[in-house]
């Protein structure tokens, strides 16, 4: 899929772990770690709102459009 | 209750004496006539009075005792009742679909398509027996010729088909985090 979640890249700049994301966020951490492998098929707007204001970024930092 | 004998089973007329009809719950005598026609063909036999009364008699095969405890229906009612159990068993309104689920129904539909079709060619074959056996003293066996297993079995497996969108559906839910 062209569309890239770098969820782990911005995790490791705010240095916060996983498990913490998912705690705060309110999603499992194997739902958190379906999102992180790029094997989601969809992201609700509530969840992208709630990683954005967790990790004080915007959307664009998350997802990333890249051809194959 | 019809009183009377008639010699062989064959595609001829059989005049018989005396004929009784009698009510099967109090047993009281209905109508009674001297004469009466008989005609039997393979497949079924109509016992016709020159009275207003016109009687069929109908004995399907599958309606004595021991034909419904074969061994096939036994067999194919201990499965169908086992896959149903299992299928109940998994559904949680959590999770409602299951592949497992799936499968079961397919098995279903195709047990109960498969049944009829034995059941089919026993009928067959034992009224073919049946019909070249028939002696002094026998009146009728009948073709039973009710086979809605097969068309149950087809909607089981419509069902089933219908209940895999719903696994596909529920995966893709599942992936919408």
């Amino acid at each position: 899929m062209p569309i890239i979640v770098n969820l782990d890249v911005m995790l490791a700049k705010r240095k916060m772990q996983s498990k913490e994301l998912a705690e705060r966020i309110g999603i499992s951490l194997a739902n958190l770690s379906i999102l992180k492998t790029g094997k989601a098929r969809a992201i609700r707007f509530s969840t992208l709102e709630a990683i954005c204001k967790e990790l004080e970024c915007q959307p664009a930092d998350i997802l990333e459009y890249r051809e194959d | 209750m019809v009183e009377g004998y008639m010699n062989g089973f064959d595609a001829e007329e059989a005049r018989l004496p005396v004929v009784k009809i009698r009510d099967a719950a109090s047993d009281s005598l209905l109508q009674e006539a001297e004469a009466y026609t008989l005609f039997s063909r393979p497949m079924r036999a109509e016992l016709r009075t020159e009275l207003p009364y016109i009687s069929r008699f109908i004995v399907p095969l599958i309606d004595l005792r021991g034909m419904e405890l074969s061994i096939l229906n036994l067999f194919c009612y201990s499965l169908v009742t086992y896959l149903l159990f299992r299928f109940i068993h998994d559904l949680s309104l959590e999770r409602p679909y299951h592949l497992a689920n799936h499968k079961r129904l397919i098995v279903i539909g195709i047990v109960l398509i498969v049944w009829d079709f034995i059941r089919f060619n026993r009928d067959h074959l034992i009224l073919n027996r049946v019909v070249h056996n028939l002696t002094e003293g026998q009146f009728r066996y009948d073709f039973p010729g009710e086979y809605y297993k097969v068309g149950l079995g087809v909607m089981v497996i419509i069902g089933a088909m219908i209940y895999k969108r719903g696994i596909s559906l529920q995966q893709e839910s599942e992936l919408v985090i």
